[in-house]
């Protein structure tokens, strides 16, 4: 079966000769769907640039990302936000909800964007597998940061993507939460067949994946 | 394409509402040319009489209905002439004509009228019957079991259909159901693989501990043994005797668990009492090490009643703990301590041990695992595995954690959900 992403040759470099520098280095990973994959790294190592490209967040300088099928550097600008909205669900560490609206908007804010219809049962199945049917009306700076993840992943798993893409996302969460969110996360995941790539600095966090990926100055080595 | 749709059928009913006032303007055109016609006769008649001198009075007529004694009178002079038949029968047949123009029109009008509406709802059936054609067609390749071909897209005909919303949700449900046919067949292959290479692990695992209890038995059957080293021999493969059977039992668990044939059955039942049966099973274990089980929250709580299946978690538990107590050294120290979260309720279970280097905080939960750091003749690499397979289709989990002062602490969560639901949605 196809994978359901694929990054062929993949390069991020800065700057020329002596100053530059291989963010991400001729990488080449696969994600069968359905998979957790955790990419482990230290702060440097260049995970969060992987992470960038791997979501269509910034353009490599070469090689592909095959998502679904799709190289998606191929899409023009507008084609490529859309693909964004669709199929790829982003939770990140510093959680981004929108404060002005609450719980519920933030969910279902990205299927919205696309002009779609939130599937109703399917959002509120959601939210309760991730405990927060009593807050859907609130604010989210009414909640804790623990509570505000989960509205990040609830809203990352509303619009069924092809993959999810989680940067750090206990970072910023103390250690008691953080083992919840990540016991949430993996079961809501597989819960609902979603695919998962996580990049942490921590292997503790790690540990519950399918799967380890180790990356070092750009290049992945395990 | 929505857009293109949405003008065609616009464009289809501005057409039909034109052509059908068309049709009855046309109509109401000859009706009117006729009865003008008729008007015309009248007047024709008139201006025929005032050509008779006498007559000319008469002209007023036309402005004015004549009384009812004026036509009485002109009527009975008309008959004493003969006449009144021959006007009766112009006047029957002049009505017939009338009737017989209306209705033909109302006729012809209705004829076009239906013969359109047949055109379009053909059209519409047609569109509909490609549609369902469409769909019956990827069904039963689906059921041969064929690969689909991008091909299978809804026909853009049935854009005229108007049902534009409906047909994209059935056409992602299709595509979702040819992914998830694809899915299923690509699941059932990986069972496979699975299964073969489970049967290769379990042979291979096997192979040492039947090795060196067969050894120990040829070694017995030595007539020059002493009775010292028959003893010694004896203990052995009494010890390798018991590792073995537990090693077949852990590899039966295993088995059933990923074939599907372990049950989890979540009940309403004490934790404690679940936590109380697993320490047990390890009780003897911890004792000839010297080591000690200690509950942290003894003096706080007794009971405490947790959705959860109670002899599957015991049995996880039991694993964590035999973990345990097996990289302790003698004489150290466990400790169990139950904490609650907002969603979970989380048991810590701390050992002095030896702990568990960060790189394989990850392998150490994979099948059949042994550390590397570690000579483990006893260990088959099982019981973490089963650990964490139990706990996650609860919906929990199991992760380990390094000791400040050395040694290892697991920490496993379980859904904070005292009471079970009758038909709740299980993670």
């Amino acid at each position: 079966m196809q994978p359901i992403l694929e990054t062929r040759n993949l390069c991020k470099y800065y700057g020329k000769d002596e100053n530059e520098v291989r963010a991400v280095d001729h990488t080449k990973i696969t994600v069968e769907k359905g998979e957790f994959v955790a990419i482990v790294g230290k702060s440097g190592s260049g995970k969060s640039t992987l992470l960038h490209l791997l979501g269509g967040l910034d353009y490599p300088t070469s090689g592909q990302v095959i998502i679904g099928g799709k190289d998606i550097f191929s899409l023009k600008e507008d084609e490529l936000s859309a693909f964004r909205r669709r199929k790829i669900g982003f939770i990140f560490q510093a959680f981004n909800l929108v404060t002005s609206i609450n719980v519920w908007e933030n969910i279902v804010l990205p299927i919205g964007l696309d002009g779609r219809k939130a599937d109703e049962t399917y959002v509120e199945d959601i939210i309760g597998t991730l405990g927060l049917t009593e807050k859907i009306r609130n604010m989210p700076d009414t909640l804790s940061g623990g509570q505000q993840q989960r509205v990040a992943i609830a809203r990352a798993l509303a619009a069924k993507p092809d993959i999810i893409l989680a940067d750090e996302p206990t970072g910023n969460l103390d250690s008691a939460t953080s083992g919840e969110v990540l016991n949430l996360l993996k079961n809501s995941v597989k819960k609902y067949g979603q695919t998962l790539v996580m990049i942490t600095h921590d292997e503790e966090i790690a540990q519950t994946a399918d799967r380890i990926l180790l990356i070092e100055d750009g290049k992945v080595v395990r | 394409m929505e857009q293109r749709s949405k003008r065609i059928r616009i464009a289809g009913q501005i057409i039909f509402a034109l052509l059908l006032c068309l049709l009855v303007f046309a109509a109401d055109r000859a009706l009117i040319h006729w009865i003008s016609g008729l008007y015309q006769q009248q007047e024709n008649l008139l201006y025929a009489t005032a050509g008779d001198e006498e007559s000319i009075e008469h002209a007023r007529y036309f402005k004015q209905q004549p009384s009812q004694e004026a036509i009485e009178q002109g009527r009975t002079k008309l008959a004493a002439l003969g006449y009144d038949s021959e006007i009766s029968t112009v006047q029957k047949s002049q009505q017939k004509r009338i009737t017989n123009r209306v209705y033909g029109y109302s006729i012809l009008i209705l004829a076009l009228f239906f013969l359109l509406w047949q055109g379009i709802s053909h059209l519409y059936v047609s569109a509909y019957k490609k549609q369902l054609h469409t769909i019956s067609h990827v069904l039963s390749r689906l059921q041969e079991n064929e690969q689909s071909r991008p091909a299978d897209k809804l026909h853009p005909k049935a854009a005229l259909l108007g049902a534009w919303e409906e047909e994209e949700i059935v056409q992602e449900n299709l595509d979702s159901l040819k992914e998830l046919w694809q899915l299923q067949n690509a699941r059932m292959e990986q069972e496979k693989e699975g299964t073969k290479r489970l049967v290769t692990d379990i042979s291979h695992q096997m192979k040492t501990p039947v090795a060196a209890l067969q050894n120990s038995l040829e070694i017995l059957q030595e007539e020059d043994l002493t009775e010292e080293e028959h003893r010694e021999f004896l203990a052995r493969a009494s010890a390798q005797m018991n590792s073995l059977s537990s090693l077949v039992a852990s590899m039966v668990d295993i088995s059933r668990m990923e074939k599907g044939m372990i049950h989890i059955e979540k009940k309403t039942a004490d934790l404690l009492a679940t936590i109380r049966s697993a320490v047990s099973r390890v009780w003897e274990k911890a004792e000839d090490k010297g080591i000690t089980i200690e509950f942290e929250n003894g003096g706080e709580i007794s009971t405490y009643m947790l959705c959860h299946d109670p002899r599957w978690t015991s049995e996880a538990l039991s694993n964590i703990l035999d973990n345990a107590v097996k990289y302790s050294p003698a004489q150290s120290q466990i400790r169990l301590r139950i904490s609650f979260l907002t969603m979970y309720l989380k048991i810590e279970i701390e050992d002095e041990g030896i702990g568990v280097p960060k790189d394989e905080y990850h392998r150490i939960f994979q099948r059949f695992y042994r550390g590397r750091d570690v000579q483990d003749v006893e260990g088959s690499g099982v019981g973490l595995y089963l650990a964490r397979e139990i706990l996650e289709r609860q919906g929990g989990s199991v992760m380990v954690r390094a000791r400040h002062e050395g040694g290892s602490i697991f920490v496993v969560q379980l859904p904070l959900l005292q009471f079970c639901k009758k038909n709740s949605s299980p993670l």
